[in-house]
């Protein structure tokens, strides 16, 4: 019996996961394992999972551990055209689709196997995160030594909400953390506020793991005043910079609740981080499994857990030696501590000067009509880079009248050259499947 | 299509308010013949680039044209368009035509 088995079976009347009005136990949820185990082809392949619930994707994943195979979640959230494009770059040879009886797996023709499986000594799991090009970037991990991470995870009776889902790394390891310590996941009926503030009310959610951009949307929508979410203990928040008067609106509104910066990349997985303390953004790496260094204000990784490497994509970010170049920059305070204050990537250059969006972005949601904001730079003759702002505001203000608003507030608060030339005005920001701002 | 009054009345709107914002004292009560960005005028390049927006999205807003005045051509000309008010509305108009 492999660990995974060993310390499931220990929680068998435990309640694994709450998902579209049917609850799981967990002697259902390693049923569910054995089923797809029992499915699984006699030869290595690449397995595309496409059932019908989160939590059997989750037993499919877990099937594959310690097998040969590899492991493509595909979420249904995912458009259909997305899903194709994975499956090619991935090579998936079969697809496992339906749910609890109709579980079947497909074999399907695909193209020749990536030139990296073959670095794969155990069961893998290929990843996609949005790349530049426009094509999603395929990365390949080591499925054994990520799920390693979660051995020796204490045992707790949590009920933690599931909103990102099970392609990508930030939701695997809620996922995980919540099953290996015995815990249950609620997972809503939709990615909405308010389909998670009915969740939380329902079964008394204590850990809520959230993007900065999603807690936004719930304090807008008033989510804590029409739900009852005084059970919420924890929120674990992460995946996007957290701007300063965001993280005191969700404190104001979650006032039981124990706010924690969770960190974490696709390369590397979750980090494990201490914050200074309960207001602060700069946290503390407190990982025995990973090293890290700064070096030119990016951060740099280095974990047992790193991905192989990419499918389809340049690999200059990961080092020979181990370490992997996040692109998130950030600032050193004191005693170790660091703060990530954007993406290496977002960074405009504006005649010379390098500016930081999320600089920006704080300093325009002090302005009280502002209800969220995307700042990102746009080609201009003049600097090479003008800075455009996109608002969210329900305010029926002319474009002219929000852009002298906007340079009157920022001109005391920001250099010149950080002032936006370019104001746009929506009444939603794009918010992409990972439910951070597209 | 706009006459040349229209146009100047806008351009100078929009240079009265810049200079507003941007507590440009020599601009506040600026005219057709007042220099903008030149080796003696009184705009730097950010708010250069900032008065090129707002005179866009004016013209675009009263006359539906949608026109770049910093454009290739703009950037390379002997006599720059953004060097005074007048040369300004004569760049407008030219691209607004076209």
């Amino acid at each position: 019996m492999n660990w995974i088995e060993t310390k499931l079976s220990a929680f068998d009347e435990r309640i694994a996961c709450h998902e579209a009005g049917q609850s799981w136990t967990y002697k259902d949820f390693r049923k569910s394992i054995h089923a797809i185990a029992s499915k699984l082809p006699s030869t290595p392949a690449t397995i595309a999972i496409q059932t019908e619930t989160s939590i059997e994707g989750l037993a499919a994943l877990l099937a594959i551990a310690q097998t040969q195979h590899i492991a493509l979640p595909l979420p249904a959230e995912l458009p259909i055209v997305e899903q194709a494009d994975m499956q090619e770059i991935a090579a998936a040879d079969y697809r496992l689709t339906g749910t609890g009886q109709t579980i079947a797996l497909v074999e399907q023709a695909s193209p020749e196997r990536p030139k990296i499986y073959e670095q794969l000594q155990s069961s893998g799991l290929v990843l996609f995160s949005s790349g530049t090009s426009g094509k999603p970037k395929g990365m390949l991990h080591n499925l054994d030594a990520l799920l390693d991470r979660y051995k020796s995870i204490n045992t707790r009776q949590d009920r933690s909400l599931l909103l990102l889902l099970i392609d990508h790394i930030g939701g695997l390891d809620s996922a995980f953390r919540t099953l290996f310590a015995g815990s249950t996941l609620v997972i809503p009926e939709a990615r909405t506020p308010e389909a998670a503030g009915a969740a939380i009310a329902k079964h008394a959610v204590n850990i809520l793991p959230a993007s900065p951009t999603f807690l936004n949307l719930m304090c807008l929508a008033h989510t804590p005043e029409k739900h009852d979410c005084s059970s919420v203990e924890i929120i674990a928040y992460g995946a996007e910079a957290m701007p300063a008067p965001l993280l005191q609106r969700v404190a104001e509104a979650f006032p039981n609740a124990d706010l924690q910066q969770k960190f974490g990349t696709s390369e590397t997985g979750a980090v494990r981080i201490k914050s200074e303390n309960k207001s602060s953004l700069f946290f503390k790496i407190e990982d025995r499994d990973t090293e890290w260094k700064v070096i030119e204000d990016e951060l740099w990784l280095k974990t047992p857990s790193r991905i192989i490497g990419y499918l389809n994509a340049d690999e200059s970010s990961l080092e020979a030696d181990g370490w992997y170049r996040t692109g998130d920059l950030v600032e050193e305070g004191s005693e170790g501590h660091i703060r990530i204050i954007g993406r290496a990537s977002a960074v405009i250059n504006v005649g010379g000067q390098k500016v930081h969006p999320a600089e920006i972005e704080t300093v325009l949601r002090d302005i009280p009509e502002i209800e969220d904001c995307r700042v990102f730079g746009k080609e201009d003759p003049i600097t090479g880079s003008a800075i455009v702002c996109e608002i969210v505001s329900q305010a029926s203000h002319e474009t002219r009248a929000w852009k002298r608003l906007i340079r009157n507030h920022c001109r005391v608060k920001l250099a010149p050259w950080k002032i936006p030339s370019q104001v746009t005005i929506t009444q939603n920001l794009n918010i992409n499947a990972r439910l951070k701002k597209a | 299509m706009p006459d040349r009054s229209e146009i100047e009345t806008l351009v100078l709107e929009s240079v009265r308010l810049l200079a507003e914002d941007f507590e440009i004292a020599a601009l506040q009560s600026a005219d057709a013949s007042s220099t903008l960005y030149a080796s003696t005028g009184s705009l730097d390049s950010m708010a250069l680039v900032n008065l090129i927006a707002d005179i866009e999205e004016a013209i675009d807003e009263k006359f539906g044209a949608s026109i770049a005045l910093a454009d290739e051509k703009a950037m390379s000309a002997k006599n720059s368009p953004f060097r005074d008010v007048s040369s300004l509305v004569d760049a407008i108009i030219e691209r607004i035509k076209s």
